[in-house]
């Protein structure tokens, strides 16, 4: 008997059998199922398990798996087979009248009618749609509709628009249909199409309510017609929850924050992830939490996983809550602290508004929730960046200093009517972690030359602007008056716009320059304004090309990480960083300042956090401080104390990091030929523990050795000859790259390699055929003489290069 | 937006009349126009779509061609690309891969050969050349493509 057949026969007997003994369980399924099309069937079971998955409640893996199958060999005995595993899952089944109310039919479904005290549980309604209505399925009777309408994102209330904590607390239940991504906001038309609807219970115990189901594309009908709705009596049991109190030690002992992703036996998230309330994201598994503060559970067993930044080990205990007094404890542990050596970590492009978090532009999230993201990461600095979709609102907080605020809640009241009471806490750690709100240029005019990171900023409006519309329409004058106010300034997500079919490292095909990274950095870098491109975010061929033909051009700016969080990576702040070289650690504004100074003056590497080159130098020399000056060329030598590590095998976490529900572009995203995303994963030799170390001069690979990645620091020697003025760095591609040493030979400045510098000739020209075109007929004239500045640069720089 | 003035027009006990909502659009809801979808890349270069106007009814084994509103804050020039989840059998998107222009709006059409003989759920994503798309399923949204003629 094929496995096919087996589970065929065994949920048609479920089938049949519920059929039997309970009609009202899954009425008329037999004879809906001869007309259902069974493609579009499966495509909406398999969108309804997407979006269980990504609100943290999904369906079994043996169930999955049975659906997987059944997806396989599609047919009418699939449907009712499939029909059959959801059951358990479906609260209600509706067979839709053809207006959506009168003759709509409800009975319950076939899953336990279990809640959670103040807390959110999701269900699947199965909806028999004969008259193909393209409408939104709406359900009503207990309170709801509480989602965002700036984005459906559910959310309980809009603040800027209406209190809503009155109406929250004043019934014990409400519900919420979810109409995000894949499942989308309507009904597809499909004979039978599986939605999700979430249901909040404010109390313990047996609870009654009385839901209505009905479809309208009309979008004032939640507001009439009510009386033609038709509704269902369901009885609930409430299972009771208390506040659980976590203990979050560090490795020395200290109270922290870190991130915690709970979930029950059957992988469910807690707290209910798609109804939270910041800090705790509805686009995240994890929340944060520091020592002696609390979550809501109800009894029962959990898998607790604790994390704090790639520097640490991975949390995982089983937790049984039962009766009173319930306790989490969390001592975290370290594989690596950098700080021992000196370095420190930051994510100088993150942000507090837009992309995952909200799309309204009065709405994002404040210091006190950011603060205590960064905290919980284990990062030093977090960089938030005030930028376009929410630069109104989210401009008031920056300073001009670096701050650590207390991670309060936003808004203590939805808190305590939407869920637990729980207290913010401090901890001893607290002050290592701090703010600094500056600006990214993005969705401003000159955006289309590449976003701009400004960090160190004194005043965040350039001149003469009240408006973003009013800024410049190219980056030049920007930087500039950047620049001017002491800022450190650079290029974002610097990949984009400059894929190329190559796979090779440097290669000399010429970007499209057509989106949003490097871009006019190649112009502006020969003006001396640009300290740095901010990348690990998009491909390492794309990013570090344009760097390494700077370089070869004898320009000087740095490579940092950043995560534009939570645009590019939703999962976690510090997904990308830059660790920084300090004498002490930084703590507060003189902290801040010491560590961004040294940034713009290449004491870092930068990656992912899993690969630290913990101390090198060459020929004496570390990184980011003097040239090394030779008389003539000569073989030098290279000493690194290096640590990386990898799991003794890939760990699903790392195979599939997409645990939240982000889509393509994860860290190991196949992709395009362009090369593969950073994640030390993605260096690992074979089947092996290792990783390879590369001694790169003047953009190429001289010397390769392997590292076993087992976290263990590890001393390495390179030797190499210098026979001209060159760049020397070090890199795990891709997980970490160094900023490199510069070596003087004869007194000569850099030019590494001719062919570079054509490179970034012909560039300048496809970028101003690229970018002339937006820019302001005004602005065109400075613009272009600021090109024919960079074209002159280069082909000096290509005059005074002997070497191809 | 439109909800809560809805709703504030409804505490204030003057509810707003239909045809006054009418012209409001829904923050997550794209004017589609004509289009059936409506792509959105945002200031970030990410790719999100929504489903517009519903596709008509056609000949079943015919062809179909979606028009596709660019709402393109990120001013990207790059080549819109689309491919099909879970391409159902028979069925075959020509993909353009025409550069964007940069403009705020821009219109893009789709061509899908489908040569089935029932209804087929078409699930659409959307992305650059980096494969790009966006979080949490946004740069995806499907359409049912339904047919006369058939079973």
């Amino acid at each position: 008997m094929s496995r096919y057949t087996s589970i065929i026969d065994r949920r048609l007997v479920v089938a049949g059998s519920l059929l039997a003994s309970a009609g009202s369980i899954l009425p008329a399924v037999s004879a809906e199922v001869s007309n259902v099309p069974v493609q579009p069937y499966f495509a909406s079971v398999k969108r309804a398990m997407a979006a269980m998955a990504a609100i943290g409640q999904p369906i079994s893996a043996e169930d999955a798996a049975d659906l997987d199958m059944l997806m396989t060999h599609a047919d009418s005995n699939a449907v009712v087979s499939a029909d059959a595993i959801l059951s358990k899952y479906t609260l209600l089944n509706a067979t839709l009248g053809p207006d959506g109310y009168a003759k709509t039919k409800i009975t319950a479904g076939g899953a336990e009618k279990r809640l959670i005290e103040e807390g959110w549980t999701a269900f699947l309604i199965r909806v028999a749609n004969p008259s193909s209505l393209v409408a939104k399925l709406y359900i009503s009777g207990m309170t709801g509709a509480v989602s965002s309408p700036s984005t459906g994102a559910s959310r309980a209330g809009v603040r800027d628009t209406l209190n809503m904590s009155a109406s929250i607390a004043k019934t014990w239940g409400r519900t919420e249909i979810y109409r995000l991504p894949p499942i989308g906001p309507t009904l597809s038309g499909a004979p039978v199409d599986y939605q999700v609807v979430q249901i909040f219970s404010r109390d313990r115990g047996k609870r009654e309510g009385s839901i209505e189901v009905w479809a309208s594309s009309d979008p004032m009908a939640e507001y009439r017609d009510d009386y033609a709705r038709k509704r269902v009596q369901i009885e609930f049991d409430c299972a009771p929850s208390s506040d659980v109190l976590l203990r979050v030690r560090d490795h020395d002992d200290r109270g922290c924050m870190a991130s915690l992703i709970i979930k029950d036996k059957l992988d469910r998230i807690y707290p209910f992830q798609a109804m939270r309330l910041e800090p705790d994201m509805w686009f995240q598994p994890q929340i944060y939490r520091a020592d002696g503060e609390t979550v809501r559970l109800p009894d029962g067993n959990y898998v607790v996983e604790a994390r704090r930044g790639p520097e640490y080990l991975v949390n995982r205990q089983t937790v049984a809550l039962k009766g009173e007094a319930k306790e989490i404890h969390v001592k975290l542990e370290r594989w690596i602290d950098p700080a021992k050596w000196g370095w420190y970590s930051g994510d100088t492009h993150i942000h507090g508004g837009g992309c995952a978090h909200y799309e309204h532009p009065t709405e994002g999230v404040t210091p006190a929730t950011m603060i205590r993201h960064v905290r919980g990461e284990g990062l030093a600095i977090g960089e938030v960046l005030s930028w376009g979709p929410s630069w109104y609102y989210q401009k008031q907080f920056f300073t001009g200093h670096a701050v650590s605020p207390a991670a309060d809640l936003e808004h203590p009241e939805l808190q305590a009517a939407d869920n637990s009471n729980w207290s913010p806490k401090s901890t001893a750690e607290d002050a290592e972690s701090s703010l600094r709100y500056d600006v990214e240029v993005s969705n401003f005019p000159s955006s289309h030359c590449g976003h701009l990171v400004l960090l160190r900023l004194k005043e965040q409006d350039y001149p003469g602007t009240s408006l973003i519309q009013d800024w410049p329409s190219w980056n030049l004058p920007i930087l500039k008056w950047a620049k001017a106010q002491g800022g450190i300034v650079g290029y974002a997500h610097c990949g984009f716009g400059m894929e190329v079919e190559s796979t090779e490292l440097p290669n000399y095909d010429i970007p499209p320059m057509d989106s949003i990274g490097t871009q006019e950095a190649i112009v502006d870098v020969t003006h001396g304004f640009t300290d740095f491109l901010s990348g690990i975010d998009t491909f390492p061929i794309a990013e570090l090309n344009a760097w390494y033909h700077m370089l070869n051009c004898g320009f000087r700016l740095a490579m940092i990480g950043e995560t534009d969080f939570p645009c590019i990576y939703g999962e976690r702040p510090g997904v990308g960083r830059s660790y920084v070289r300090l004498s002490e650690r930084p703590i507060g504004d003189t902290g801040y300042e010491a560590w961004v100074r040294n940034l713009a003056q290449g004491r870092l590497y930068c990656g992912d956090g899993r690969t630290h080159f913990l101390d090198w130098s060459l020929a004496g020399q570390r990184p980011g401080e003097k040239d090394v000056q030779l008389a003539r060329s000569e073989q030098v030598s290279v000493k690194v104390l290096v640590a990386a590590r990898l799991e003794e095998m890939p760990h699903a976490d790392e195979v599939s990091p997409a645990s939240t529900p982000n889509g393509p572009g994860g860290p190991l995203s196949d992709g395009p030929p362009h090369g593969r995303m950073w994640n030390i994963e993605n260096a690992r030799i074979e089947n092996s523990r290792d990783v390879p170390v590369e001694l790169i001069a003047n953009g190429k690979v001289v010397e390769r050795q392997s590292l076993r990645a087992d976290g263990k620091p590890r001393a390495l020697s390179f030797s190499t000859r210098i026979e001209r003025s060159s760049w020397v760095a070090l890199r795990v591609l891709p997980s970490a790259h160094t900023y490199p040493v510069f070596i003087g030979v004869a007194g000569k400045p850099i030019r590494a390699s001719k062919q570079s510098a054509q490179w970034c000739r012909r560039c300048v020209d496809k970028l101003w055929e690229a970018k002339s075109p937006q820019i302001r007929e005004t602005e065109r004239p400075a613009a272009a003489d600021a090109y024919d500045h960079a074209r002159q640069s280069y082909d000096r720089i290509i005059a005074e290069s002997d070497q191809a | 937006m439109k909800r809560a003035l809805a709703v504030a027009f409804l505490v204030a006990g003057t509810p707003a009349m239909a045809q006054d909502m009418s012209g409001m659009k829904m923050g997550n809801e794209a004017d589609a126009g004509n289009a059936q979808i409506v792509v959105t890349i945002n200031p970030e270069a990410r790719v999100s779509a929504v489903a517009g106007k519903a596709l008509p009814i056609r000949a079943c084994g015919s062809t179909v061609m979606l028009q596709v509103k660019i709402v393109n804050q990120g001013s990207v020039r790059a080549p819109l690309r689309t491919k099909l989840v879970d391409t159902p059998e028979n069925v075959v998107l020509h993909e353009s891969n025409v550069p964007l222009s940069g403009r705020p709006e821009e219109l893009q059409m789709l061509h899908i050969t489908s040569a089935r003989k029932e209804e087929t759920d078409l699930t659409f994503a959307f992305s650059f050349t980096n494969d790009r798309g966006d979080l949490a399923y946004r740069d995806q949204v499907h359409l049912l493509l339904r047919c006369l003629g058939g079973q």
